[in-house]
C-alpha cells in the first residue's frame, strides 16, 4: 500500500509539473498582450510596465523564476487587479466556490443514494420509473439548463428565492440544487444497479432465509456493500462539479474562482489564467488520488489484490 | 386418461435425415452488428430517440436552406419579436402568436394601464387589456394584464419569425438550426478523431505489448491525470477561436478513454487462439490486427464513439457559455443559449429553443448509447 501511494504521488509530481511547464508555455504563445488594451503608453512607459512585471527577461530565465515562485507557493502578481498576489484572489474566490461544490457534493450524493437504493429494492415498481427517469434527464441534460429554468421560475417569476449575488444562505440554494443534478442523477444510477445485483446475491438469500426481517436485510447486509463502488464514482463527480461552477458561478454572479477564471480569461491575465489551471489540476489530481487510496482502504479485496 | 385420443397411424409420415442434411446451413449466420440491429429494433425507447435524433438532424440541414431569412440578416426594426408560427398561433395558450403579455402592479387599475402604455411606447392601437385584480386602493393592489402585439406595431403583420428574434432582430428559427448543425458537426468530428486516434494508439500498445506498451502507457497516464477542463481551455487560448480549435481542443484530451478500452480488449483478445491460428497461417501484423482483432473489439468502438458525441457536445457549449466558443455572428448551440441568458429576464423565448433542442440531443444520444450498449452486450444476447 505504501509502495503504492508513493508511486502515485510521484506522478502527481510529474505531472503538475508538466501542466505547469504546458501552461507556462501556452501562455507565452497566446495571441495579444496585457497591454493591448492601452495602446496610448508612449514605448518608454511601455518598457518600464514590462520591466517591473519581469516580462523582459529571456523566456527560460522567466519559466525558471516561474518554477522556483511556484515551488515556494508564489503563483504570480495579477495584471488586472492592481498587482494584487495571485494566491490573495485565489484565496478570495475560494471560500465561496467550495462552499458550494460541498453543498452541491452532499446534496447530490444523499439523495441521488437514496433514489437509487429506493428503485432498487421496489424494482420494476413506479419508484424505480420514475428515478430511472430522472436519472435520465439529470446526467443528459446540461446543469446550465436547469440553472436558467429555475432562475426564471422560481427567481424571477415567483420571486421565492434571489436571482444572482451571494449574501447568505439563501442566495445559495439555487446555485447548488442546480450543481447537484448531475452527481443526484449519476448517483442514483449508479447505485440501482449496484443494488440490485447486491439484492440478487446467495448472501441476500441466506439472511432472508434465516428469517431476518427486509429492513434488516437492505440495510444491515445489502446497502454496505452496495455503497462500497460509489468511491470510484465521487472523484469524477467531484471533477465534473469544477467544470459546472465555472458556468454555475456565472449565471448566478457567484464570486467564485470560476468567475474569477472566465473574466481573466477575457483580459489575458495570465498569472491569474496560469494560478488557477494550476490550482484546478492539483484538486483534481489530489481527489483522484484521496479516492484511490480511500477505496483500497475500505474495500480488503482491492488492498490486497492492488499491492501487486 | 379415458379421452385419450386414438390417432390413425397413416396419418404420419417418416422423415427421413441422413447426416449431411442436418449440417446444412438452413438461414444465414447473422454478424454480430445484424445481431445487435435486431435487438436495437425492437427497443422502443431507443427507435423513439433515433427518429428524434434524425428528425433534429434533417432539420438542422434542411430548415437553414429553406428559410425566408438568414443567420446573418441584422434589423434593428425587428428586435427581440416573439415567436409566432403560422396556424399553431390561433391557440392562445401555446404563446406562439408574438405577443407579449406582461402583468402591471398600479395603485388602481388606471395607474397600472399607464405603466403598461408607458413600457410599450403608447401605442395604445395594439395593446389589449385584462384587469386581473380591481385592486383596493393599497398600493400596487391592482393587476392587470396587458397583451402586446409587436408583430402589428412594428408593421410586420405578414412576417412569422417561428422561434422569435434576438436583439438584433436576427430570425431565430434559422440561427438555431443553423447552429444545431454547427454543433452537431463539431460533436461527430470530434468523437470520429478521437476514435481513430485512440483506436490505433489503444491498439498498437496493446498488439506489440513489452516496451511500446509500457512507454505508451506511462505517457497516457499523464495525459489523463491533465484535468481535460484545463486543457481545452489552454488549447482554446492560443488557438484562433473558431470551429478547429474547439475540435482539437476537445480531441487532445478525448482520446485517452478510447485507447485504454481498446488496449484492454485487444490484450484480452491477443493471447486467444484465432489469433494465433492466423499467425501460424502468416498473416502479416497489419491483416490481424485489421481484419481479426478491430471487428472483435467494434462493439466497444461503437458504444464509446455514442457516449462521447453528447460529452463533445456539452463542452462545446460549455466553451462558447464561458465565452471561448464560436465568434459571433456564427452560431453554435451554446453561443444561442449564452445569447438566451442575456435577456432571461426580458424575453424567455429566445433561450427556450436551443436548450430543448441542446436538452433532445443529449437525451436522444444518451438513449441511444444506452440501448447502443445492451445491445453489443453479448451476455444480455445470448438467450
Amino acid at each position: 500500500m505504501a509502495r503504492y501511494i508513493g508511486q502515485r504521488l510521484i506522478y502527481m509530481v510529474i505531472t503538475l509539473f508538466l501542466i505547469a511547464t504546458i501552461s507556462f508555455i501556452l501562455m507565452k504563445f497566446l495571441p495579444g498582450t496585457p497591454l493591448s488594451a492601452a495602446d496610448k503608453l508612449s514605448p518608454e512607459q511601455r518598457e518600464i510596465i514590462l520591466e517591473s512585471y519581469g516580462l523582459n527577461d529571456p523566456i527560460p530565465v522567466q519559466y525558471g523564476k516561474y518554477l522556483v515562485g511556484l515551488v515556494q507557493g508564489d503563483l504570480g502578481i495579477s495584471f488586472q487587479f492592481d498587482n494584487r498576489p495571485v494566491t490573495s484572489i485565489l484565496g478570495e474566490g475560494i471560500p465561496a466556490s467550495a462552499k458550494l461544490g460541498i453543498q452541491a457534493l452532499l446534496l447530490g450524493t444523499i439523495l441521488g443514494v437514496a433514489l437509487g437504493l429506493l428503485s432498487a429494492v421496489y424494482h420494476n415498481g413506479f419508484t424505480d420509473y420514475a428515478s430511472t427517469v430522472i436519472a435520465v434527464l439529470g446526467t443528459s441534460i446540461p446543469s446550465f439548463i436547469f440553472a436558467g429554468i429555475m432562475q426564471y421560475f422560481i427567481a424571477v417569476k415567483l420571486g421565492w428565492l434571489p436571482v444572482a449575488f451571494w449574501n447568505g444562505f439563501e442566495y445559495t440554494i439555487l446555485p447548488t440544487i442546480a450543481l447537484a443534478i448531475f452527481p443526484l442523477a449519476t448517483c442514483a444510477r449508479f447505485v440501482r444497479t449496484e443494488m440490485i445485483e447486491v439484492l440478487n446475491q446467495d448472501y441476500i438469500t441466506t439472511a432472508r432465509a434465516k428469517g431476518l426481517s427486509g429492513t434488516t436485510v437492505v440495510f444491515k447486509h445489502g446497502i454496505r456493500n452496495a455503497l462500497i463502488p460509489l468511491i470510484t464514482v465521487l472523484g469524477p463527480l467531484a471533477v465534473s462539479l469544477l467544470t459546472g461552477t465555472l458556468v454555475i458561478e456565472q449565471i448566478f454572479s457567484v464570486p467564485g474562482i470560476g468567475q474569477q477564471f472566465v473574466s481573466s480569461v477575457v483580459t489575458n491575465d495570465f498569472p491569474v489564467i496560469m494560478g488557477t489551471t494550476l490550482f484546478f489540476a492539483v484538486v483534481f489530481i489530489a481527489m483522484i488520488l484521496i479516492i484511490d487510496i480511500l477505496y483500497g482502504i475500505i474495500d480488503p479485496r482491492i488492498r490486497i489484490s492492488g499491492g501487486k | 386418461m379415458e379421452n385419450k385420443k386414438q390417432f390413425d397411424q397413416d396419418l404420419f409420415k417418416r422423415v427421413d435425415r441422413t447426416n449431411e442434411q442436418s449440417d446444412n446451413i438452413v438461414r444465414e449466420s447473422r454478424t454480430l452488428l445484424q445481431d445487435a440491429f435486431r435487438s436495437l429494433r425492437k427497443n422502443v425507447f431507443v427507435m423513439i430517440a433515433a427518429v428524434v435524433l434524425l428528425v433534429i438532424v434533417l432539420m438542422s440541414i434542411f430548415a437553414p436552406i429553406f428559410s425566408d431569412y438568414t443567420t446573418r440578416e441584422q434589423d434593428l426594426n425587428k428586435s427581440l419579436l416573439g415567436p409566432r408560427i403560422p396556424v399553431l398561433e390561433n391557440i392562445s395558450w401555446l404563446g406562439l402568436d408574438g405577443m407579449e403579455t406582461k402583468t402591471f402592479n398600479g395603485n388602481n387599475v388606471e395607474t397600472a394601464k399607464q405603466k403598461a402604455l408607458l413600457q410599450y411606447k403608447n401605442n395604445e392601437d395594439f395593446i389589449s387589456f385584462d384587469v386581473v385584480s380591481e385592486g383596493n386602493g393599497t398600493p400596487n393592489s391592482a393587476k392587470v394584464e396587458a397583451t402586446y402585439d409587436k408583430y402589428a406595431a412594428s408593421g410586420f403583420e405578414n412576417e412569422y419569425f417561428y422561434f422569435g428574434t434576438d436583439r438584433l432582430g436576427r430570425d431565430l428559427w434559422t440561427r438555431t438550426w443553423d447552429g444545431t448543425r454547427v454543433s452537431l458537426l463539431i460533436a461527430v468530428v470530434a468523437a470520429l478523431i478521437d476514435l481513430v486516434i485512440g483506436v490505433l494508439y489503444g491498439g498498437i500498445a496493446a498488439y506489440y505489448g513489452g516496451k511500446v506498451d509500457n512507454m505508451m502507457m506511462r505517457f497516457l497516464e499523464i495525459v489523463i491525470g491533465i484535468p481535460n477542463l484545463v486543457v481545452v481551455i489552454l488549447m482554446i487560448l492560443i488557438l484562433e477561436p473558431g470551429l478547429w480549435a474547439i475540435i482539437i481542443a476537445l480531441t487532445i484530451t478525448g482520446w485517452t478513454s478510447m485507447a485504454r478500452i481498446v488496449r484492454g480488449e485487444i490484450l484480452k483478445l491477443k493471447g486467444q487462439e484465432f489469433v494465433l491460428a492466423a499467425r501460424t497461417l502468416g498473416a502479416p501484423d497489419k491483416r490481424i490486427i485489421l481484419r481479426h482483432l478491430i471487428p472483435n473489439v467494434m462493439g466497444l468502438i461503437i458504444v464509446n464513439t455514442m457516449f462521447s458525441i453528447p460529452s463533445a457536445i456539452f463542452f462545446e457549449s460549455f466553451l462558447s457559455f464561458i465565452g471561448l466558443g464560436l465568434p459571433s455572428p456564427a452560431a453554435s448551440l451554446g453561443t444561442l443559449i449564452n445569447d438566451g441568458f442575456a435577456a432571461l429576464q426580458t424575453t424567455p423565448s429566445i433561450l427556450v429553443f436551443p436548450a430543448v433542442l441542446i436538452s433532445l440531443i443529449m437525451i436522444g444520444f444518451n438513449i441511444l448509447g444506452d440501448g447502443v450498449r445492451d445491445a453489443f452486450d453479448p451476455r444480455l444476447n445470448k438467450k
